[in-house]
């Protein structure tokens, strides 16, 4: 018998039929693939293979401004950084994607699944000098744990955002 | 309400794709009345895509009730029941996440949704990755190509004809009824949405 609409509205979580996880889901813990353990013949017939999620928002100040390329360079490198990490541990890429907005209605967006980096910037991005961004990012990658993903993703953020902020690169 | 849904594993690009038919349909429709609204279930704390979605001036929502694996949510429902008691645009757009499955969708749409006139599916899958993702994600891809009724082969601007030829044999063995389209998103022909839309009233 499928549940009444009722039903599925009193729910914060319904999984498809079939689904046999053991489910104490709460919104929380959705995006934090570690939290839920669905089986991993649910995803990949794989074992092991549930993916590791890192992702993040952040305000960033420049305040001797920044130009739209350096910043697209810092973020390239970032990405590039992570991908060959996965690369070098065999590791599978979902994606590793950045979005950037720099408060004039203008953005950088990039994205990778583990070969090359797709980068799209909205008109004045190159041209424009700005203080300050936003910055939002997001891995997806299989074969490794959400700890060493947020640690690798962190170093490689930290680094690129102190360089383009500053102007100076962390060992 | 008409509801296109993209499928698709994770990076094969839907949201690009997503992007040109929004503008293709927004086009199309001309109309000072919201004909077009999308929604997006996203694998972390922070949705990117929906933000590029918006960046591109398109109304967007995002769907929170759902894990990577199952994505069939109350919310799906709810939000589509309440976009046709407030909005009742003429499109609706949904990217689920790339683990989903998209029969899974449909059936939860079928039984609850309310004012969808019709469903389309658009499976996506990514060429330079197909041999790698058939092999280690055999039965999340054969899923979500099963459920197209149409098939884009994204990025065939980086595969060579021998390779685009072995995924159009391997597509047609799961899928024989979709139609299939070689497409790339970075350098995309719109006319591929009004032979879609010419041909099945997408």
């Amino acid at each position: 018998m499928h549940p009444r609409k009722s039903d599925l509205e009193e729910t914060a979580h319904q999984c498809h039929p079939g689904c046999e996880h053991d489910h104490e889901h709460h919104h929380h813990d959705h995006h934090h693939a570690q939290g839920h353990q669905p089986s991993p013949d649910d995803l990949f017939h794989a074992p092991g293979e549930s993916p590791a999620v890192y992702s993040t928002t952040r305000p960033v100040s420049c305040p001797r401004g920044v130009a739209g390329p350096d910043f697209t360079a810092a973020m390239t490198r970032c990405v590039e950084k992570v991908r060959d990490w996965a690369a070098d541990h065999r590791h599978l890429v979902g994606h590793i994607k950045v979005f950037v907005e720099n408060g004039k209605m203008e953005n950088l967006w990039l994205a990778s699944t583990g070969k090359g980096i797709n980068l799209k910037t909205s008109e004045g991005w190159d041209a424009g000098i700005s203080e300050t961004f936003q910055l939002h990012f997001t891995a997806i990658v299989f074969g490794t744990d959400p700890d060493h993903l947020k640690t690798i993703a962190l170093t490689h953020i930290d680094r690129e955002l102190k360089h383009v902020s500053t102007g100076e690169t962390m060992s | 309400m008409q509801v296109v849904i993209f499928g698709g594993f994770l990076g094969s690009g839907k949201t690009s794709l997503i992007l040109s038919l929004a503008h293709h349909l927004v086009a199309l429709e001309a109309s000072d009345e919201p004909s077009l609204v999308i929604l997006e279930n996203e694998i972390g704390e922070v949705g990117i895509d929906n933000k590029v979605l918006q960046a591109g001036g398109y109304s967007v929502k995002e769907l929170f009730a759902g894990c990577i694996c199952c994505t069939l949510t109350a919310d799906l429902v709810s939000t589509l029941n309440d976009l046709h008691e407030t909005v009742n645009p003429k499109w609706v757009i949904f990217e689920p996440t790339g683990l989903a499955y998209p029969n899974k969708i449909i059936e939860t749409i079928n039984q609850y949704g309310k004012g969808v006139e019709r469903i389309f599916v658009i499976a996506v899958v990514d060429a330079e990755r197909w041999e790698e993702l058939t092999e280690i994600t055999p039965s999340l891809i054969h899923g979500q190509v099963s459920s197209g009724d149409l098939v884009l082969v994204n990025k065939c601007d980086l595969v060579d004809e021998g390779q685009l030829t072995a995924i159009r044999e391997q597509l047609r063995e799961m899928n024989p009824r979709a139609g299939i389209l070689e497409v790339s998103a970075i350098s995309l022909d719109p006319s591929i949405w009004r032979k879609i839309h010419a041909s099945q009233e997408v």
